[in-house]
């Protein structure tokens, strides 16, 4: 029998471009912060895992925390580093490498879309010479051959953008503050139709910790741990339709997403239905649309009936990315996924650093998906 | 590996038009940016991501197509570049 792991401290520093501060500063505030939270010492952790896909090796924060020989691990595993990060962590805790662990995620990348070289991604030049390797692209692509097959109208793209700004406004941890109509957000620059500028996240600066423990000692840290009942990661498998694919299958509607999920929830012992506030990697709207029913939260095609009737709302049955998601927080990738659990734990705790869901939800999903086909999953439960 | 020949006629399975310039590597054809159409087309055993030389106006998804080549972008040598893409069967 496995010890049962606990989140029982939550730190951030607040995401946006963050001009005049380094990947290393902000994750420092952030493990500072959450080891506050904890009322744990640095030199107590016996445990660490940290990621950063453009800002740095995260093990170099001993540096700042202090030099007490902690095993720390690094992850780098793209859109889905934070989620992998805190398996890692959780599972040396399962283990008994130590009772209680820091996982860190932070990360800073240039302004515009992030562009990548061909021969990274196993791609002969002149896939992206001739100009077909954008992500931007391929969530496009992805969202219009969607919102066709199960008749969900582009407005309803628009909908869930205006959904991350009014709750993004709400967070003082958020980057985009400001809230926008759903005509605003229709007319503005078409990046990738029928996805226009404020339908998609950029990328920024951020910094997420979290401190964990095991058992026991969870308890006499925090007054109200969160257990991660369950986390999973899985890669993509043939026939899912992925970024960067010069083909694809004639059927490409598997995911990953659809196996991390699944396997979350089955180990968890809960439905999707049992879920009361969910974060969905939300890159862009239509990702969040697809992700709602690839996580099984709801059916296919059934989106646009949930957002018109309110239900993704913070109010709702199935509050979304409460904290504005990454369309209101943008993406740093390496905290991104830590950026999710964080707000989970505190909406879970109660004390959710902007819109609170009401009514004292019990159980809580994150899920992350990036390049080149990879999704890792949450379950967390009090 | 076994080359096979695909059709050179199919119907878009999706597509989008690149609003913005690609940072390079992208290599643009004109020295102003111009926005061009993307998609993937179905032939049949398997979907096929290509240029689409089709206007926005006309691009659906069904649309039927047939191959051919456009100019990518002129080398340093000054030769134009040709790549595949998809044009409308319908003129």
């Amino acid at each position: 029998m496995s010890a049962e792991v606990y989140v029982v401290g939550a730190g951030i520093h607040p995401f946006g471009r963050n001009e005049d501060v380094d990947g290393y500063t902000m994750a420092e505030r952030a493990c500072r912060d959450a080891l506050a939270d904890a009322g744990l010492d640095w030199t107590a952790v016996g445990y660490a895992v940290g990621g950063s896909n453009d800002a740095g090796k995260p093990d170099n924060l001993v540096g700042r925390l202090g030099l007490t020989g902690v095993p720390f691990v690094n992850v780098r595993n793209g859109c889905a580093t934070g989620g992998v990060a805190l398996l890692t962590a959780a599972n040396a805790l399962r283990v008994g490498e130590a009772d209680t662990a820091l996982v860190v995620g932070f990360d800073k990348h240039e302004r515009g879309a992030f562009s990548r070289s061909a021969a990274s991604y196993g791609l002969a030049d002149w896939y992206a010479e001739t100009g077909l390797m954008m992500t931007t692209q391929y969530f496009a692509m992805k969202t219009r051959r969607y919102l066709h097959e199960h008749g969900i109208s582009e407005r309803s793209l628009a909908a869930v953008a205006a959904r991350a700004f009014r709750n993004g406004a709400r967070n003082p941890v958020a980057w985009r503050r400001t809230e926008l109509s759903e005509e605003d957000i229709m007319a503005a620059a078409p990046v990738n139709a029928p996805l226009t500028k404020y339908m998609f996240c950029s990328p920024a600066a951020g910094a997420v910790a979290l401190v964990l423990a095991t058992g026991e000692r969870a308890h006499d840290l925090c007054e109200r741990p969160v257990r991660l009942a369950a986390l999973s990661m899985r890669s993509r498998r043939f026939g899912s339709f992925e970024v960067f694919s010069p083909w694809l299958s004639p059927k490409p509607y598997h995911s990953p997403s659809i196996d991390a999920a699944a396997a979350a929830f089955a180990r968890a012992g809960v439905r999707p239905s049992d879920v009361g506030v969910a974060q969905l990697q939300d890159t862009d709207s239509g990702s969040e649309i697809i992700h709602l029913a690839e996580t099984g939260l709801c059916a296919h095609g059934e989106q646009e009936a949930l957002l018109r009737k309110g239900a993704t709302e913070v109010d709702g049955i199935l509050p979304v990315n409460t904290d504005g998601g990454c369309l209101a927080n943008g993406e740093p990738v390496g905290a991104s996924g830590l950026r999710q659990v964080h707000e989970i734990v505190r909406q879970l705790q109660g004390r959710a650093p902007g819109a609170q869901v009401p009514g004292a939800p019990r159980v809580g999903f994150t899920h992350v998906y990036g390049a080149p086909g990879i999704s890792a999953c949450a379950v967390l439960t009090v | 590996m076994v080359a096979e020949a695909l059709p050179e006629h199919g119907t878009v399975w999706t597509w989008t038009v690149q609003g913005y310039a690609p940072k390079p590597p992208f290599r643009m054809p004109d020295a102003e940016f111009r926005p061009y159409a993307l998609g993937y087309v179905d032939l049949g055993d398997v979907l096929v991501e290509s240029r689409l030389d089709v206007a926005p106006d006309r691009l659906r998804i069904g649309l039927p197509v047939r191959l051919t080549t456009i100019p990518a972008y002129r080398d340093e040598a000054g030769n134009d570049v040709h790549t595949f893409a998809f044009i409308a069967e319908m003129p």
